[in-house]
């Protein structure tokens, strides 16, 4: 019998080899993406949406971070925004029970897991199903599937791809208990040999896992170029960790986040890191008390800081992607959760101040510039 | 603010945070950091004598001059009250920094022994001599121990104290990891409890200033003063332009935000005094007048005859500022003498002399108003409605 003989075989299969290499990876907390790779989430429901793959699908899908890929954080040296996406990045993958390893310039790592999010309880969704039972009336008959309903839900529950975080609470020991993680600290400066040493065992540790019961790993780093980190290694040694780095995160079910302060680097060195980077998204601090800004954006005083991303990941794809909105504001909604939002910008006063902050409306009702008679708009 | 600079200092910690380190930054053109430094140094000082700081002593690491130079910009007062001593530290790097009077008298010891050699390094009752600026941990210690000093003259179990100095110098022979590991240290070590140092920007490398940011709190830097084009007074010459200058405070607040204030200073023999910024604004109050006009497409300004004939309209309302009462014609013979046959509109003179001439020549480049009153009992300036009295 003569085989069919196809030039182009999608990679659909799950294959042992996991991460962009393969194809999807079957594990608890990754959800197939397009272009063949899976997804994780970064523990954050805004900071998924932003990070889509081009794809129709990817809108019902919604997006996370590529297994295999890295995503690095540049950090702004006056704030300290990097430190809820890392938490809610650690927290997430405690939740889905992946193994972590997290590397950190402060002296204890294990102070950081203490101040990790726990989950947002659901108490108020359960409240308002009971209301609801109360009120079927006419429809009784579907009493008792609600029910079901509800058990449904509670199992999904811990299944599901982002889970929502309180950052008041911290996480339940019970997390702690039989997770896999792997503190260092990079206080004494950052022995890079025995660092990549390090992650290098950490990975080929989840390559144990296959078939049904695969898992993918996330690493962490903290503030990467940091002065006390920098005190033993160079910079091109650095660099060097990282495109090794890279090489192994591609070819295993692994993540990986990065945060640095890009300042604190040579700018072709800055360069460098940002170009290794497959997500690159950078945290911006706001002024207080800044007149300008205050009359630009309605939210003004909530936020916290901007997000403005600057790369999203092509993994097996030639065309990038462009995100939608480069830039967005980081809040914290009634002190517990992180929202990230596109700017809204205020409504133009075009009577007050200078002409170019009310320039929009000005622009708008005014003719055009190479009008050659008053008359024409 | 300077006066929020200083309270940040005196209140030093904060009951689980690290200490707050503020940072002097200058340059070339202003070179002011010194005298800001001796300023918030003598607030310091005087704050911690009187017993307001959080802060029980004070250790300097003096890098740029002698530990003398220290002591004597403090008040003659305050040092008759209390001996340098009771309150302040010194860490003295200038006098012998890499230990080369050290060895040269250890050598001289051996060679000669009868000869006496002066003892350049008489580490008095409140300097602690440092050899060897080169080695951090041991430049740690000093200071700690300095600092532990201050304690044991007090008796007191938990001290918080502060160190300052001139970084600029340590980083000639330390690298940048270095120096921040070591001010780490000292911001994290629990009897610390502020901490300040100068550097001065541009002798090092942007990414230099920038880690050295990134271990501060706060942040001052030092500009020279804005000069606008136009408002250079010609006796301002160049050894009077370092005398005044732009502070930019940058602040770390705790929800992450960044604070950013700017004020004006001028150095004095006294000291410094800050002033708030004058603002363009205030300067050219007509330019900004325009400025703030919206663009439209109709022609909002004024021209200069227009501006002039705008005021020479005499206005026939009942208050022109004259403090005089103003009469108005409303159509009747008035009862009081009245002077309307010059056809004056505003009783009780004018404000403008001019116009009593000219009206009566009837010229077409002045503006009449002409203003009848309607009812003899509508008080001026009433707030009534004159609609009220309809009945509808």
């Amino acid at each position: 019998m003569e085989s069919k003989v196809r030039s182009f075989v999608r990679k659909g299969e799950v294959t042992k080899t996991g991460g962009a290499g393969g194809g999807y990876v079957q594990a608890v907390g990754a959800k197939p993406g397009c272009h063949g790779v899976s997804l994780v989430s970064s523990g954050l429901d805004d900071l998924d949406h932003i990070l889509p793959l081009r794809n129709p699908l990817s809108l019902i899908v919604g997006g996370g971070i590529p297994v295999g890929g890295l995503v690095m954080v540049m950090e702004d040296i006056e704030a300290p925004h990097h430190m809820p996406l890392l938490r809610f990045f650690m927290a997430q993958g405690l939740v889905h029970s992946q193994p972590l390893f997290f590397a950190t310039p402060l002296p204890s790592p294990q102070a950081f897991l203490g101040t990790l999010p726990a989950i947002a309880s659901r108490s108020s969704g359960a409240a308002s199903d009971n209301s609801k039972e109360g009120d079927l009336r006419i429809a009784w008959q579907y009493r008792r599937f609600l029910n079901e309903q509800q058990a449904l839900e509670e199992r999904r529950y811990r299944y599901e791809f982002c889970n929502d975080f309180d950052l008041r609470k911290p996480a339940e020991r019970s997390l702690f208990t039989g997770a896999t993680i792997k503190c260092e600290s990079l206080a004494r400066g950052a022995h890079l040999d025995s660092l990549l040493d390090h992650c290098r065992v950490f990975i080929s540790n989840l390559a144990r896992y296959t078939g049904e019961g695969q898992l993918v790993g996330r690493l962490a780093f903290q503030s990467l170029c940091a002065p006390q980190c920098m005190q033993s290694c160079t910079d091109w040694e650095m660099l060097r960790f990282l495109q090794s780095l890279k090489s192994l995160l591609r070819v295993s079910n692994a993540v990986a986040l990065i945060t640095f302060p890009a300042t604190l680097l040579t700018p072709s060195m800055a360069i460098r890191w940002q170009h290794l980077a497959d997500i690159l998204i950078s945290v911006e601090a706001v002024l207080d008390d800044n007149k300008e800004m205050a009359g630009m954006l309605t939210d003004y005083p909530d936020i916290l800081g901007f997000l403005r991303i600057h790369k999203l990941a092509s993994i097996n794809t030639q065309v990038p992607t462009i995100p939608e909105a480069a830039m967005h504001a980081m809040k914290v909604v009634r002190r517990k959760k992180l929202v990230l939002e596109r700017l809204l910008f205020a409504p133009v006063d075009a009577t007050s101040g200078d002409s170019k902050t009310g320039g929009a409306a000005g622009l708008l009702c005014g003719r055009p510039a190479n009008a050659s008679s008053p008359l024409d708009f | 603010m300077a006066e929020a600079v200083a309270r940040l200092l005196r209140d030093g910690v904060v009951v689980g945070e690290q200490a707050p380190a503020v940072m002097l930054c200058d340059s070339l053109q202003t070179r002011a950091a010194p005298a800001l430094f001796t300023h918030f140094f003598a607030s310091l000082t005087s704050n911690i004598a009187a017993g307001r700081a959080q802060a029980k002593g004070l250790v300097v690491v003096a890098l740029r001059s002698t530990p003398e130079s220290y002591t004597s910009s403090l008040d003659t007062e305050k040092k008759s009250r209390s001996s340098p001593g009771h309150c302040l530290q010194l860490v003295d790097c200038y006098t012998d920094p890499l230990g080369w009077n050290e060895r040269i008298q250890g050598a001289e010891k051996l060679g000669e022994e009868g000869q006496q050699h002066t003892e350049l390094e008489a580490s008095s009752a409140y300097s602690t001599l440092c050899h060897d600026i080169s080695d951090l941990n041991s430049l740690l210690s000093i200071v700690l121990r300095s600092g532990q000093g201050i304690l044991l003259t007090h008796f007191l179990k938990i001290c918080l104290m502060d160190a300052l100095m001139q970084i600029s110098f340590l980083l000639r022979y330390q690298s940048v990891a270095a120096i921040t590991n070591f001010l780490s240290a000292l911001r994290s070590h629990e009897q610390v409890s502020a901490l300040m140092w100068v550097v001065h920007g541009d002798l090092h490398e942007a990414r230099v200033v920038a880690s050295l940011e990134y271990v501060a709190t706060t942040v001052i830097h030092i500009k020279p003063q804005i000069h606008l084009p136009g408002q250079m007074l010609e006796t301002q010459h160049k050894r009077e332009t370092r005398r005044y200058g732009r502070i930019y405070v940058r602040q770390k607040k705790r929800n992450g935000r960044v604070r950013e204030q700017v004020e004006e200073f001028q150095i004095e023999n006294s000291g410094v005094k800050f002033a708030p910024v004058t603002l363009m604004t205030e300067m050219h109050q007509a330019v900004s007048l325009i400025s703030s006009i919206p663009k439209v497409q109709f022609n909002l300004e004024l021209s200069d005859k227009e501006r002039e004939d705008r005021s020479k309209v005499v206005l026939p309302f009942e208050h022109q500022g004259d403090g005089k009462e103003v009469r108005i014609y409303d159509g009747r013979p008035d009862s009081v003498q009245s002077t309307f046959g010059s056809l004056n509109v505003v009783n009780g003179g004018s404000r403008h002399p001019e116009v009593v001439g000219s009206v009566a020549h009837k010229p077409s480049g002045v503006g009449e108003i002409h203003y009848l009153r309607d009812s003899d009992d509508e008080r001026p300036d009433s707030d009534e409605d004159p609609d009220d009295d309809l009945d509808i």
